[in-house]
């Protein structure tokens, strides 16, 4: 696959370890902390209804991007946007890696 | 057959019968057209008859949403749509922001819609999976959009998708849209009417059936990847901070604080940009508005009016469903008419003060086409009609009858010229800067970044060599002594449009977003790659910009069957006019008309058309393998 190629000036896009974040792909950072998340915390104000964390989900459980059989359900409502977990969830953490917005944390 | 990425079905609805029909996507359409984009191109050039009337029962609308849409591949909820507009006749393709709208349509079943006739009295179409009705629109008929999308949401629950039309749209202003959502915006030039003409204010969708993508861990591990880019991105905490204000550097970054109230997505954008504005203080205090930015809601504040003004005005234009550059180019219009005394006192007694009072009064008749502002309501040609050929020459700076969004005489005060003021005068629909647009075009980007720039695009290297000629050597025009040697033309927009054209076109029939701070994560040869997992369909990089390219031929012949070619596609002149002091992208050469018409030229050349004539030749549609539009062309008569 094609690497891409642009990493000067505007466009750079910052190292490794220079984002804050844990280095790795969102899937494998969410195998590194696979069984120790015993809670995802929830930040609705920092939602705006991409629904990345739901399209995740059924694809992972249910093999197919369908926002209706997540675990994770995400509601609009005059005052912004709920966010909610089915019973069948697993912790797993898959949505926490996909929002890029923080608005789920994951508590080990 | 059920392929990867595809729902599998156009549905047909006919609002005089009745009838609803599915059609099947087939793997040689989905190869040849992709789907979204080059899908609506593809039905248009089949179900727009020539010569139909714009707001004829005849004239389709046609809305799609591509094969990654309903995908969790950052920003791929991008909805399209064609028809003939009544601005211009134009069989023009319309894009917008899809919210829940694509990825709803997509979980319903249906990749396009084809819908036609016209319905006896106010109808919306109600798509929720296999339940296809045309339902009784009494309720929401004369309704402005946020009511209209509010009343649905409050039946339907969110996240039903909805395209509805306000009160411009019902009353057939030539510059009407459709929104999508309360929050993005279709077709400018007139889409919304169209959808007024069938008596349909509303589509709605709801679906529960999911895409899936044949090869789901190929398409994971692209995705994941890009997913690491974007989070890695250095500006990414900037976006999420401001939004599409970043987009307009010229207002300060402090005003968004005082009036964002939330940000809203379509579905899975990394970097949203709608935004919901709140009016903070003075007689409109309180009010919020669903914005397709909050940088469009205060552009006329650019212009004179307050900043509370300005998103209260925007507001207005919104909810009336029309387009706020079209409304204000009018209204600058039938002023300076009237200062020159082609409008009489008999149309209007004064001209209309830019003031929040008058502009709300005026978007009032405008939309409901009381008295002049039924006039007002044809746009820009419609005006030139009322009051003849003398008018013309008062008229803002046009491309197929619409106003021109950037340039120096434009709302966004741009005086360089670049791809986005080129694509304007070529784009089949008319003036709209998205075709020009590219994965990192910015203005001034300095041309040492172009290559790369380049590369992402697909665009052969041997392209390259004719797009970045070097400083002071452009070749054809030191030749033809067309160009003196001290001129340094550094950037060949005219060939660098087609690629930008192609690069949207398979975006768009992909269904990624058009915004350069989503597509410039992605490259050819990645979107291939996302393209091949997803439908399990083997494409490379070279085939899918192919693609893109017989998608734009092919919108490009439905509109030669109307009677377009190079006549339409000149330039404006007041856009060249002295104090507009247009200057090349480099900044060093003042653009005449004779380096104008070069880069028409250069364009018609690199995209292998007939020059003299602004058309696909015979020759480069078999190329495209399109052989029933080469033998149009061959009888092409002008």
């Amino acid at each position: 696959m094609e690497i891409m190629p642009e990493t000067r000036s505007r466009d750079r896009e910052i190292e490794e370890g220079e984002s804050g974040l844990p280095p790795g792909t969102p899937t494998e950072r969410t195998s590194r902390l696979s069984g120790k998340i015993v809670k995802i915390e929830t930040d609705p104000s920092r939602c705006v209804g991409c629904l990345s964390c739901q399209l995740i989900c059924s694809l992972t459980y249910e093999k197919v991007f369908n926002p209706s059989k997540s675990r994770i359900l995400i509601e609009r409502g005059d005052d912004g946007f709920k966010i909610n977990f089915t019973d069948k969830c697993t912790l797993c953490g898959l949505c926490v890696e996909f929002c890029v917005y923080d608005a789920l944390e994951a508590k080990r | 057959m059920e392929i990867g990425g595809y729902a599998g079905n156009i549905l047909h609805v006919d609002l005089s019968t009745h009838k609803v029909e599915k059609e099947s996507v087939t793997p040689e359409l989905a190869k040849a057209f992709i789907g979204g984009l080059g899908f609506s191109v593809k039905l248009a050039y089949e179900h727009v008859k020539p010569r139909i009337g714009a707001l004829s029962p005849e004239n389709p609308i046609i809305i799609g949403a591509g094969p990654l849409v309903g995908t969790i591949a950052p920003g791929t909820s991008r909805v399209y749509a064609a028809a003939k507009f009544p601005i211009n006749n134009a069989i023009a393709w319309a894009g917008a922001g899809g919210m829940t709208f694509g990825t709803m349509l997509k979980n319903a079943g249906y990749d396009n819609l084809v819908i036609k006739g016209r319905a006896s009295k106010p109808v919306y179409l109600k798509i929720f999976d296999d339940d296809v009705e045309i339902c009784d629109a009494g309720e929401l008929w004369g309704k402005g959009i946020e009511e209209s999308c509010r009343r649905v949401w409050a039946k339907s629950g969110w996240p039903v998708g909805v395209i509805t039309i306000g009160q411009a749209g019902e009353n057939l202003v030539k510059f009407a849209m459709s929104y999508v959502d309360n929050a993005s915006t279709l077709g400018r030039g007139g889409f919304g009417a169209v959808m007024g003409s069938k008596n349909l204010k509303a589509i709605i969708v709801k679906g529960t059936k999911g895409v899936r993508v044949s090869h789901p861990k190929r398409f994971m591990k692209l995705v994941d990847s890009l997913f690491q880019r974007i989070r890695r991105w250095e500006h990414l905490d900037e976006w999420h901070e401001f939004g599409f204000w970043l987009g307009l550097p010229v207002v300060p970054r402090e005003m968004y604080y005082e009036l964002n109230k939330a940000r809203l997505s379509c579905i899975s954008c990394p970097i949203s940009d709608k935004d919901v504005v709140e009016i903070k203080k003075g007689k409109y205090k309180g009010l919020t508005k669903v914005t397709t930015t909050a940088i469009n809601a205060v552009t006329p504040s650019l212009l004179g009016l307050s900043v509370e003004d300005s998103v209260r005005c925007t507001g207005t234009l919104d909810d009336y469903g029309m387009d706020m550059f079209e409304f204000f180019s009018v209204i600058s219009f039938v002023n300076e008419l009237h200062d020159q005394g082609i409008v009489t006192d008999q149309y209007m007694e004064s001209t209309i003060p830019f003031d929040l009072e008058s502009l709300e009064k005026w978007a009032q008749k405008v939309a409901n086409r009381e008295g002049f502002g039924g006039i007002l309501a044809e746009g820009l040609p419609g005006i030139i009609n009322t009051f003849g050929e003398e008018s013309k020459r008062f008229a803002p700076p046009m491309a197929k009858g619409l106003s021109v969004y950037s340039g120096p005489t434009g709302p966004l005060l741009w005086n360089r010229f670049g791809t986005m003021e080129f694509s304007q005068l070529v784009n089949p629909r008319g003036a709209h800067v998205a075709a020009g647009g590219s994965p990192t075009y910015y203005a001034v980007r300095p041309l040492d970044k172009f290559p790369t720039h380049l590369d992402r695009m697909g665009v052969p290297e041997s392209a390259v060599e004719r797009i970045l000629p070097e400083p002071g050597h452009w070749q054809w025009g030191l030749r033809f002594g067309l160009v003196s040697p001290e001129d340094k033309v550094g950037l060949n927009v005219g060939r660098m449009t087609k690629y930008s054209e192609n690069w949207l076109s398979v975006l768009g029939s992909l269904g990624v977003c058009a915004r350069a701070q989503i597509n410039r994560f992605y490259y050819a040869s990645l979107l291939a790659e996302l393209y091949s997992a997803a439908t399990g369909i083997q494409i490379g990089k070279e085939e899918l910009m192919k693609a893109g390219d017989r998608v734009w031929n092919l919108l490009k012949v439905a509109n030669v069957r109307e009677g377009f070619g190079r006549k339409d596609d000149g330039f404006s002149p007041r856009w060249l006019e002295e104090k507009s002091q247009f200057i090349d992208y480099t900044g060093k050469v003042k653009i005449s008309e004779d380096i104008a018409d070069r880069f028409l030229d250069d364009y018609y050349q690199e995209r292998g058309w007939d020059v003299e004539r602004g058309i696909p030749t015979r020759e480069k549609l078999l190329e495209l393998d399109l052989p029933e539009a080469a033998e149009e062309i061959a009888r092409a008569t002008f």
